[in-house]
């Protein structure tokens, strides 16, 4: 048998994710500009945000569309990378580490505003939740790039995350491994469920649409 | 290899995610089926869909940072951060608020439940030296000579005690 749960995967980890070997060696501009920061240089810290900020902005409006929160916590990002710098291995890539600390803050956000949305008396929380591709969507000229983002949001967390860094992002296995603090063999275990869970949503609203156009027709 | 094995294999290759050795199953396999060569097919449509989101304009964030860095921000947080102690900065206002609030409801009850367990031990004056039965509404303003309105106070007269004489037996 090939195949293995995903638990299997995490004990056949050796913390690869997390070696240096993994993924691209840092570059030494980079690994000065880290130093340079780690000992207190504001500008060299200057110079990190200016080359990751666009990168980091994209990846949390995968997860939070408005701009000016994922704008706000792409900022948070770089001041929690900052107060933490001390703690970062400068022999790993400084990328996944900020990138680590984006999604985890991205994903204490929106566990807020799940959590505010549960506990207040009049919310527009649960108005913003992906359609149910098994129900007709009303909005007739939904486009597709919406559709799959519907369809997308269906998938749980964990792997939803992974395939957005993964397909959407294209950062390699190694790296996902390193950004989301798992194993490179959970990584491909979660992809590879992620895809199918993706393609099976997908399926189901492809076939939701042409029963629909079959009835619209008669 | 099996089919179940197989589609595993399908999901990693059609995002180019597979090993050298597995690549070379998977193609064994599919050559004689069928079946894993039509489920690789929907799987490479599927995933072409979820492609589109790859250029998304709203994802796109050109458009939002031609314009200004958040350098400037995060520059400028940093230095208040830097000129705020960290305990400061770490103090949550409304915690320490909301524990105050509680500490003084909770004095407030501590102290009248004591009071009214004194007032219960000892008794006193009026409310007590009256039947429980003779307590109606008016005979409660009644000790401050504050009766009811056009009714005057009447103050009963006590009840002389019958005294019994012993038993004359003898």
């Amino acid at each position: 048998m090939l195949r293995m749960s995903e638990s299997d995967a995490e004990d056949l980890s050796l913390d690869a994710a997390d070696s240096p070997e993994n993924g691209e060696a840092p570059s030494a501009s980079e690994v000065r500009l880290v130093h340079a920061a780690r000992n207190g240089d504001h500008d060299a810290f200057g110079e990190l945000v200016l080359r990751y900020e666009r990168r980091v902005l994209k990846v949390v409006r995968r997860f939070v569309l408005d701009l000016e929160q994922a704008t706000d916590l792409v900022q948070e990002s770089f001041l929690r990378a900052f107060e933490r710098i001390e703690q970062f291995d400068p022999a790993r890539r400084f990328g996944p580490w900020l990138f680590r600390l984006a999604v985890n803050l991205t994903y204490d956000h929106l566990r807020k505003v799940r959590r505010r949305g549960r506990w207040s008396l009049f919310t527009d929380v649960g108005q913003d939740r992906p359609l149910d591709p098994a129900i007709a969507d009303p909005r007739g000229d939904i486009d597709l790039s919406q559709e799959v983002q519907m369809v997308l949001a269906e998938i749980p967390e964990a792997y939803r995350t992974v395939l957005i860094l993964r397909d959407l992002e294209g950062f390699c296995t190694s790296e996902v491994a390193a950004i989301t603090d798992r194993s490179e063999a959970t990584i491909r275990w979660r992809l590879a469920e992620a895809r199918k869970m993706f393609k099976e949503s997908w399926e189901r609203r492809e076939r939701r649409s042409s029963r629909e156009q079959v009835t619209s027709d008669e | 290899m099996e089919c179940s094995d197989a589609q595993h294999l399908i999901h990693l290759d059609v995002g180019n995610d597979l090993r050298t050795e597995e690549e070379t199953l998977l193609a064994g396999h599919m050559e004689d089926c069928g079946e894993c060569r039509v489920y690789h097919t929907r799987t490479s449509r599927a995933m072409n869909a979820l492609y589109v989101l790859r250029d998304d304009p709203a994802t796109r964030p050109e458009s939002a940072t031609a314009t200004r860095s958040v350098w400037a921000n995060v520059s400028q947080k940093i230095q208040q951060r830097r000129t705020t102690p960290a305990l400061a900065r770490r103090f949550n206002v409304q915690v320490a608020a909301l524990s105050v609030c509680s500490l003084s409801l909770a004095v407030v009850t501590i102290v009248q439940s004591l009071s009214a367990m004194r007032g219960s031990s000892e008794p006193s004056g009026y409310m007590l030296s009256q039947p429980v039965s003779g307590l109606s509404a008016p005979s409660l303003y009644q000790p401050h000579g504050q009766g009811m309105p056009n009714e005057p106070y009447r103050q009963q007269q006590p009840q002389p005690i019958p005294v019994k004489s012993p038993p004359q037996s003898f």
